[in-house]
């Protein structure tokens, strides 16, 4: 079959090639008769007839496009006179012809064009990059409808020194819903449980939320309903899938809807799917449960997070001095004695920002600071393509001048360094774009620290928006150099003849430039310097535990299955022991819930015998672990007195192993050994006392530099039975054989002993460490780079701006030679120049890191912003590497053969 | 641009013009019409592409030997075209083609190099 709809799309494109008069008066008749002719031809018995039609029709239509064109040309040579004005047409082909010009002085420049293009092209592709990463991350608006008015609201309590992270409790909840700021509050809480059905067991973050949440994110499933705002509690559970969830586990099954899985050993209906992107609360949330609070209820614990709509015209500002006014009134509202201890006692205080800022607020000035420096790194390449521009417009000068003599007007000479700006700004930018693209691939595809949101980077049409403004003031600025620097020498040139003098006025900007291009590498030297010695305080902090060759997950275990501690435990214990039993296995410890920089995880106030809290003192609050008896040895966590927890200990007696920190806190001068605790913040008060029989290395609980977290270990089973829950625990397995090999072996035992039991959270100890200390390593690795990017291109700058000061004192040299000046002198004469300009820099620059040095603040560790060792260091590497710049042009320089200087 | 009103100085016609301008000579027509009656009448010795007729057309039209026709019936799918008809001096140019040819079938005649009819 002749696929006639193609050869017309040919033949179209074929008659596109022809002038324009002619194709307005005669290509439309020329397709018609072009499709009737194929029609014809398709009727004939040879089927390769329409075919050799079809080509034998473009190909001649091609060929008189041509002869056409040619004619149009020829015509216009000939009849175009000067005093005409200029059609468009022949403006253009001006303007072409112009262009080309602008082309050829540019390749035949490659010494000018290669390094102006790359510098550009660095400069540009950092800031894309940078911005294309701050865009997506901060400046892009939550995927909600009016994203902004939703507000984050969290507590601060003083009484008991916490600065935030309290959350909030059911009571909070219905007050606040209360409260005219709002148009309505949601709050959840978010917990591993696993689901189970055809498909296997599974183990998921699930969220309990209010179904207000709906009203605060105004997000609608994609698929079924939202939780029931009135749910009797009798009827049955109902869940809602994240989109991921029903991708990974479902494959996008939508009657998935009214199906029935086991949620953690319950019957639960499904009921929706919310649409992908939806990351509340967090973006591990797999699945979303009701959580219905009773409005006339107990006040509760501080069990939960809440998100806001604000009633509008309110800001967060607002809403937070309007919910601080209301706290006092927190004991009318409830009866709950809870309500007033929190108020009097704790001192809470509502904090309340926009949602979007309390998910990528730790991210962002490590991104604005990287914006900044990549920004410095621009203006450094900017610096060195104009002292290329200023250069290059002296050694055009004759060729301006003669241009000038010739009659091109200002404007036309104006034009042409504007053409050729463009051109190489232009290349510059695309390179750059490509750079910057693949820059941010690089950076999405590692997502080096974790950074929130980083799957909405890309380039965007603001971000090349954000690049066309740049590319456009680079242009601006460069054009001017380049006209201002070419009428000046030009002017020069008529007056005195070839002045070797005339270069004074362009060597005082270019000392300018070299300065400025020093000290700027200077400030971003040293704010990579502080970076570094952050990281290396980062590195250097004890951890506690050692994480090499360490593997880790998560198993939970349902109620239903595993009714109480002693089933869950004795279950864990087995699975210890099995897996100890592995080859290549060293030790096997668990831990509930949290391993250490997995997060606080539940805390409670510690009551301590014989110590009476005065009125109103609210104990200090503690980290809860169980831990099994070999948990220190598969951590390596050092026993710093007594013993650690043993296997008799969940039998017979109340023992606790506590943390340095607890310990110094609680008993900075006695034996804390013997000591009797209490954990007063369990459900069923009890008054059995726990002795502590060891104390060991603190480990962090949230960040690595949080070290000092007080901590307290119960044995996996107490007899009390107070210690955390076991039903999900952390397994840590040390290995003596690469640690990530014994996986399948792990799922294996696992499964052998309750095929209905699944492994979550599949990680090596390394890699926990490294995502914990991720933010810094980016922040200085991409900081090391722009401030390697800023002494590279500052150093080969300098080099430029002496080589060519010495190029143009060429004669001036050879004349102190000849008058018998020694070698040593013209080195130190160049030399003096180029201390002069690194000094200059340097000092400049000092000036300029101490200024900005409190933008870095937040980002370093132990470090003070002004560190002088740091500030020293960096100034005189820097100093040393511009004082090397100039050695190599002042070598040159007093090398020079006087007779030859004073000759050209 | 030039406008010529002497018939002589278009000759000699090539040959794809002197068949665009005798395919004329019944009426008006359109190009794919033109085109194929042009094939007809050279027994298909003469075949432009649809470029190289255009181009030719575009030529003549310049050349003021043929205009557009005003379209008899617009509505119909033909009158959507642009038809094409012989001017004055395009009659006239056709007519000294023909004269010259004719003369100098005249000359071939009369040195016997030539036996056909007139």
């Amino acid at each position: 079959m002749f696929p006639a709809r193609l050869a017309q799309k040919v033949y179209a494109w074929a008659l596109q090639l022809l002038p324009e008069p002619f194709r307005q008066t005669y290509a439309p008749d020329m397709a018609t008769t072009f499709r009737e002719r194929i029609r014809v031809a398709q009727k004939r018995s040879n089927p390769l007839a329409a075919y050799a039609v079809a080509v034998r029709e473009t190909l001649g239509t091609v060929v008189v496009a041509c002869q056409e064109r040619a004619l149009t040309r020829h015509r216009q040579i000939t009849t175009t006179t000067s005093y005409r004005k200029q059609t468009l047409r022949e403006r253009m082909s001006h303007a072409v012809h112009e262009t080309q010009h602008a082309v050829r002085g540019l390749v035949i420049a490659p010494a000018f064009t290669l390094p102006a293009v790359l510098t550009l092209a660095l400069g540009i592709g950092a800031n894309l990059a940078i911005f294309g990463l701050i865009r997506g991350v901060v400046v892009r608006p939550l995927p909600y409808p009016d994203a902004d008015d939703i507000v984050w609201i969290d507590h601060s309590a003083s009484g008991i020194n916490l600065d935030n992270g309290l959350g909030l409790t059911r009571g909070l909840y219905i007050y606040y819903g209360e409260q005219s700021v709002f148009t309505s509050v949601a709050i959840s809480e978010e917990f591993a449980s696993t689901i189970n059905d055809l498909h296997g067991p599974e183990q998921i973050d699930v969220a309990r939320v209010t179904p207000s949440t709906v009203d605060v994110l105004r997000t609608p499933p994609a698929l079924g309903r939202w939780l029931p705002k009135d749910n009797p509690s009798s009827s049955d559970l109902l869940i809602i899938l994240s989109d991921d969830l029903w991708a990974r586990r479902y494959a996008r099954d939508a009657d998935i809807i009214g199906r029935t899985v086991n949620l953690n050993g319950t019957p639960a209906e499904v009921i929706a799917v919310m649409p992908s992107g939806y990351n509340y609360p967090s973006k591990q949330t797999d699945a979303w449960i009701s959580l219905d609070v009773d409005p006339n209820g107990m006040f509760g614990g501080f069990n939960f997070r809440g998100v806001a709509r604000l009633a509008p015209g309110t800001t967060p500002s607002d809403a937070q001095v309007r919910l601080n006014q209301a706290i006092p009134q927190l004991p009318q509202r409830f009866a709950d004695p809870f309500a007033s201890t929190v108020v009097t006692d704790a001192n809470i205080r509502a904090l309340v920002t926009t949602l979007k800022e309390e998910q990528v607020g730790s991210v962002r000035i490590t991104l604005w600071v990287l914006l900044g420096s990549v920004g410095l790194v621009l203006v450094i390449a900017c610096l060195n393509v104009t002292n290329l521009v200023l250069v290059r417009a002296e050694t055009k000068s004759h060729e301006t001048a003669i241009r000038t003599a010739l009659g091109a007007s200002r404007k036309q000479l104006l034009r042409h360094f504007f053409l050729e700006t463009i051109l190489f700004t232009g290349m510059g930018a695309i390179a750059g774009t490509a750079l910057g693209w693949l820059g941010l691939k690089a950076l999405v595809a590692a997502n080096p620290a974790n950074i929130p949101r980083l799957h909405l980077v890309h380039l965007d049409v603001y971000v090349l928006g954000f690049g066309a403004v740049l590319v456009a003031l680079a242009i601006v600025v460069l054009t001017a150099v380049r006209y201002f620097r070419s009428m000046r020498t030009t002017q020069t040139l008529s007056s005195r003849g070839r002045g070797a003098a005339s270069t004074l006025g362009a060597d005082r900007f270019r000392q300018t430039i070299g300065v400025a291009q020093i000290s700027i590498a200077l400030i971003l030297l040293i704010g990579s310097g502080l970076m570094i010695k952050t990281f290396r305080n980062i590195r250097n902090v004890d951890l506690g535990f050692s994480s090499n060759n360490v593997i880790t997950f998560e198993i939970g275990l349902s109620r239903s299955d595993y009714a109480t501690q002693r089933h869950a435990a004795d279950f864990q214990g087995e699975l210890i022991s099995k897996l100890a039993a592995l080859p290549g296995v060293i030790a096997v410890g668990a831990v509930s819930r949290c391993l250490p920089l997995g997060g606080w995880c539940g805390g409670d106030p510690l009551a301590v015998q014989g110590r009476t809290l005065r009125p109103g003192e609210i104990p200090r609050i503690v980290a809860l672990r169980s831990a099994s008896p070999a948990y220190i040895e598969a951590m390596r966590i050092p026993l710093l007195t007594g013993r650690w927890l043993e296997d008799r200990d969940n039998t017979s007696q109340n023992v606790v192993v506590v943390s340095e920190a607890l310990a110094n806190s609680y008993w900075p001068n006695e034996d804390p050994i013997g000591q009797l605790v209490s954990d007063l913040g369990s459900e069923t008060p009890d008054s059995s006392w726990y002795t502590v029989v060891g104390v060991v290395r603190n480990t962090p609980a949230i960040s690595v530099t949080d070290v000092n977290t007080p901590m307290i270990y119960f044995p996996t089973v107490s007899r009390g039975g107070r210690g955390p829950s076991v039903h999900t625990m952390r397994l840590v397995v040390r290995a003596g054989v690469p640690a990530t090999s014994l996986v399948p072996a792990i799922r294996n035992t696992v499964a052998s002993l309750d095929a209905n039991v699944p492994l979550a959270n599949v990680e090596t100890l390394e890699r926990i460490v490294r995502l914990a200390t991720a933010h810094t390593t980016f922040a200085t690795i991409l900081l090391g780079i722009a401030s390697t990017l800023a002494i590279v291109l500052g150093t080969i700058g300098v080099y430029a701006i002496i080589s060519y000061s010495v190029a143009s004192r060429q004669s001036e040299i050879g004349i102190r030679l000849a008058l018998g000046a020694r070698r040593s002198d013209v080195n130190l004469l160049i030399m003096r120049y180029a201390g002069l300009v690194a000094v200059t820099g340097c000092l400049i620059g000092l000036l300029g890191a101490v200024a900005l040095s409190r933008f870095v603040e937040g980002l370093l560790y132990q470090v003070s912003p002004t560190d002088v060792v740091i500030y020293v260091l960096v100034a005189g590497a820097m100093l040393t590497a511009t004082l090397v710049a100039g050695f190599l042009p002042a070598r040159r320089a007093s090398g020079v053969n006087p007779t030859n200087a004073l000759r050209g | 641009m030039k406008t010529q009103t002497d018939p002589t100085g278009f000759l000699p016609l090539s040959n794809l013009s002197l068949h665009v301008l005798l395919a004329l000579g019944p009426g008006p027509s359109h190009g794919y019409a033109i085109g194929k009656e042009v094939e007809h009448r050279s027994d298909g010795k003469l075949n432009p592409t649809t470029g190289a007729l255009y181009q030719a057309l575009r030529r003549l039209s310049e050349d003021k030997l043929i205009e557009r026709a005003e379209r008899a019936n617009a509505q119909s799918s033909d009158g959507r075209r642009q038809h094409f008809r012989l001017t004055l001096l395009g009659k006239h140019v056709v007519a000294a083609e023909a004269g010259r040819l004719h003369a100098l079938v005249q000359e071939a005649r009369e040195h016997n190099l030539y036996s056909g009819s007139a």
